[in-house]
């Protein structure tokens, strides 16, 4: 092999031995998983949906999902439907996301039931669209959408 | 081209061609160490295929098929064990009744233990071995049930006649096999008479009875001898005697299943305790109170003992629209 | 450019097309490595989830029908208490692990939070996951919503 020859595959060697170095290092070192830590803490969005569902609000005596749907249908179960629902919403988003430093835009269509924190249309990581949501049955077999939008 | 003109390119080429072949050898070296590491867990280890059969255990109603080296399973200090020529590992509080020898291949399923179908108490794993076969004595009534009606090629049935031909058990069962477990739900003497001459010298053979109490027989010479006899509380635990055939393998799968049903049993009862202090329901109260009763105990005999009374105040409860006790 | 300065920028050349395929080779590399980690992480929080809410010692009774996984909160805490006498016993099946069962009591607007398992070693790393549940209250008959926190040793 000539010299000039020799002097390139050194070359390249010790580019890749530079590689390898840096790819192994950065294998071994520890990883921030923060943002993981978090993605794992949101897998359950859609089971949180449901849980809030079949939550009983003991003021009524009867679960979430009926209370809401009442609001959505311009009831007037447990009194103000709309008010307990809300409030639920509230103190349960509240705790099981807020205190974990979670944004959240919790919502049912059309009722004007909203909890935000921290959480609008320019920040959110999933289009509306996209995000998980759970059916609300109403009285008359219409459906709304109780949606969790996390930023 | 001149041939000075050509150096340069070829240059180009040699380089890319070598770098590209160092950076893909090292991701497939990379990949595969990951890969061996994964293959090193879900291999034939003794450690793995323990840790199978300890999960299979805790789940009621499984199927699960999985290999496992060559080895011996004993109960030291009531204590689930197998060992290897260079290794043991511990299936500590995990009731599984596995045959004593395991040649490669174990065909597991789990049964969910109830009092009277309504209060779970625990589940019971059982471990069909590849090369451990089960000769069930079938007479006129039919032959053990339990076993009988399973769904495995290990499983033979063979006429009561048979058991005096020398050389038929030695057909029954195909060369190689380990254990042979003579299986009858009467008559111990059946074992006794059994014609076991015939059977190589190298093969294991065993012989369980069940009746009201568990008999466990062992070959000596051409005859069966008796070992043990043990109590048999419940069916389920008659079929895990079947399958381990062997008495010290049996009472330390029925140990650990014990340890289990009682912890539930202390649960239940913790939980009836507080029921009948909050509950307002004087007649649901008065139930819980019973049961507590009934649940205070430490000996799992008297567990099943108890068990329908336990169960018919669970469908009370119910029918009365009362928290229920399991 | 003259032939002879392209000679000598060869091998500076050659460096920054080898970076730019490392680089490459890199973002893939790390990305798949990552997603790894987090896919068996996952797997292994769902199936201690439900492994646990299969339990009889936590299940609802089957009267009690849910659209989603259902503890007992009498069962949790006579659990709990079992437990904190005899961590090990449920070690094969949890393997080493912190569950905590944390609901929320509308009434109070308090979280209430019940360890029902804990045999981490205080020194380690852990990496945790939650989801939601509801937890039935027998006496009262209402369900609380609740959240089952899993934290496990980093391996």
């Amino acid at each position: 092999m000539r010299r000039g020859q020799m002097e390139m595959v050194g070359l390249v060697f010790i580019v890749v031995l530079l590689i390898i170095g840096a790819v192994l290092w950065i294998r071994l070192s520890a990883i921030d998983t923060g943002g993981g830590q978090r993605a794992q803490d949101l897998q359950g969005a859609t089971s949180f949906l449901v849980a809030l569902k079949e939550t009983t609000l003991p003021m009524c005596g009867t679960s979430f999902e009926r209370v809401a749907a009442s609001c959505a249908a311009g009831g007037t179960l447990c009194g103000d439907p709309c008010y307990e629902a809300q409030t639920a919403m509230r103190e349960i988003a509240q705790t099981a996301l807020g205190d974990r430093g979670v944004r959240y835009n919790l919502s049912i269509e059309q009722t004007g039931l909203t909890v935000i924190n921290g959480c609008d249309s320019a920040n959110l990581s999933v289009d509306i669209a996209a995000a998980p949501r759970a059916p609300l049955v109403l009285p008359s077999g219409a459906q709304r959408n109780i949606v969790l939008s996390i930023c | 081209m001149r041939r000075g003109q050509l150096e340069s390119p070829f240059q180009w080429v040699f380089v890319i061609l070598a770098g590209g072949a160092f950076l893909v050898f090292f991701f497939i070296l990379l990949r595969g160490c990951t890969q061996q590491g994964e293959e090193r867990i879900q291999g034939l280890s003794l450690q793995a295929a323990s840790m199978r059969l300890q999960s299979a255990a805790w789940n009621p109603d499984s199927t699960t098929r999985l290999s496992i080296p060559e080895s011996t399973a004993s109960c030291p200090a009531g204590i689930l064990t197998l060992h290897t020529d260079d290794s043991q590992v511990s299936l500590e509080r995990t009731p599984a009744f596995l045959p004593p020898l395991l040649t490669g291949g174990i065909s597991a399923f789990t049964r969910r233990v109830s009092l009277g179908s309504e209060i779970p108490i625990g589940n019971v794993l059982y471990g069909l071995d590849d090369g451990t076969y089960y000769l069930v004595v079938v007479d006129s009534r039919g032959g053990y049930p339990l076993l009988e009606n399973l769904e495995h090629e290990n499983i033979i049935r063979v006429r009561l006649d048979d058991l005096d031909d020398p050389d038929l058990l030695a057909e029954e069962v195909p060369g190689g096999a380990k254990t042979v477990i003579i299986v009858t739900d009467e008559n111990p003497g059946y074992i006794r008479n059994a014609a076991v001459g015939g059977m190589p010298e190298d093969v294991l053979v065993l012989g369980v009875a069940v009746t009201d109490s568990v008999n466990f027989y062992r070959r000596s010479g051409a005859e069966m001898e008796a070992v043990s006899r043990l109590p048999l509380e419940h069916e389920l635990l008659g079929l895990g005697a079947v399958i381990s055939g062997e008495p010290m393998l049996y009472r330390c799968a029925r140990g650990a299943f014990e340890l289990r049903a009682l912890r539930l049993a202390a649960l239940y009862k913790d939980r009836a305790e507080d029921l009948s202090a909050d509950i307002s329901s004087a007649s649901c109260a008065v139930t819980y109170e019973r049961a507590v009763e009934l649940l205070g105990t430490d000996d799992l005999g008297q567990l099943f003992d108890k068990g329908e009374q336990l169960a018919s105040f669970q469908n009370s409860l119910l029918q009365r629209s009362c928290p229920v006790i399991a | 450019m003259r032939r002879a300065q392209l000679q000598t920028l060869e091998p500076v050349i050659i460096i920054v097309f080898l970076g730019i395929l490392f680089a490459i080779g890199l973002i893939f590399f790390v990305r798949l490595g990552g997603s790894d980690v987090t896919i068996v992480n996952e797997r292994e929080a769902l199936a201690t989830l439900s492994a646990v809410t299969t339990l009889p010692e936590l299940s609802c009774a089957s009267s009690v029908s849910s659209d989603t996984y259902c503890l007992d909160l009498y069962k949790a805490r006579s659990f709990a208490e079992m437990n904190r006498d005899d961590p090990l016993y449920y070690f094969p099946l949890l393997g080493a692990a912190e569950i905590t069962l944390s609901y929320v009591d509308l009434r109070t607007g308090l979280q209430q939070d019940i360890v029902l398992y804990d045999t981490v070693n205080p020194n380690s790393t852990v990496i945790g996951s939650s989801t939601f549940f509801t937890v039935h209250d027998s006496v009262r008959e209402e369900r609380h919503f609740a959240m089952l926190t899993i934290r496990r040793e980093r391996t």
